[in-house]
């Protein structure tokens, strides 16, 4: 029950075209590890804006983003990744900026590693037995 | 402008006239980053015609963080203008709470009727 099982793994382009995608490929492994419609709501959002960041701000032309998801003591992580190098500018963008907000108010926890030189990645956490669990 | 407009697979948008002055602008399926310049030029367009606008996301099933942004420059440059902007917001789950956790129901003039949204974009039209 607490063993940590590993359920997705993908590697997409970082476009904004793969972003549905990544959200459909999001919605069923979320809903198949129990998460409820409010819960898979706020992975959708939060996901998706990582995803975004991604899309914006890694590569100069398209490069890899890389999702993994498991399922782990009652918790959802997703991480989000790149390999993209630093950026001059440590200023995000506006929208950026709204979707980072967006996944501290959804998430039940974040870790931001980077940018640095393995590029950046993001770890976001979600308890599947939050508050509308029923049974 | 006016008609229905097919953004991408996932992403239409309907546009009507409701009366004189007022575009309401309708975005069905599934809104974001791909699809937000297309919106930012649609609502740059109704803003040269001197409209007031509502946009209407109650047939909509996702919205993002470049939507939501598209949503607040509209909104202050139709402010500059002097003209109406009001979201109608319904109840479909993922696009109501991404305007909560973004704070955007603070920052937007909105309305969960399409009677209630004429009625804002009508006050401030009149009474900006």
């Amino acid at each position: 029950m607490s063993e940590r099982q590993q359920a997705l793994e993908a590697v997409l382009p970082a476009s904004p075209q793969y972003l549905l995608p990544v959200r459909q490929l999001m919605a069923q492994f979320a809903a198949e590890a129990g998460a409820s419609s409010s819960k898979l709501a706020d992975v959708l959002l939060a996901v998706h804006e990582a995803c975004s960041r991604v899309v914006v701000h890694a590569y100069q032309v398209v490069g890899p983003l890389h999702l993994r998801a498991w399922q782990e003591s009652g918790r959802l992580f997703v991480e989000v990744s790149d390999n993209g190098t630093p950026v001059a500018d440590p200023h995000v963008s506006p929208v950026t900026a709204l979707g980072l907000g967006i996944i501290g108010q959804v998430c039940d926890d974040v870790d931001i590693e980077g940018p640095g030189e393995y590029g950046t990645r993001l770890e976001m956490t979600f308890r599947l037995d939050a508050s509308s669990a029923s049974e | 402008v006016g008609g229905n407009f097919k953004w991408s697979e996932s992403a239409l948008v309907r546009v009507e006239r409701p009366e004189p002055g007022v575009a309401a602008v309708s975005l069905l399926g599934e809104h974001d980053l791909a699809t937000a310049a297309q919106f930012e030029s649609l609502l740059g367009q109704l803003r040269r015609d001197d409209l007031a606008v509502i946009v209407d996301v109650t047939e909509a099933s996702f919205v993002d963080s470049a939507i939501l942004h598209t949503l607040l420059q509209a909104r202050d440059e139709a402010k500059e203008q002097g003209e109406g902007f009001v979201l109608q917001l319904g109840t479909r789950n993922i696009v109501q709470r991404a305007f909560e956790v973004s704070g955007l129901l603070q920052r937007l003039v909105w309305a969960t009727t399409r009677e209630e949204a004429m009625s804002l974009a009508r006050d401030r039209r009149s009474n900006p």
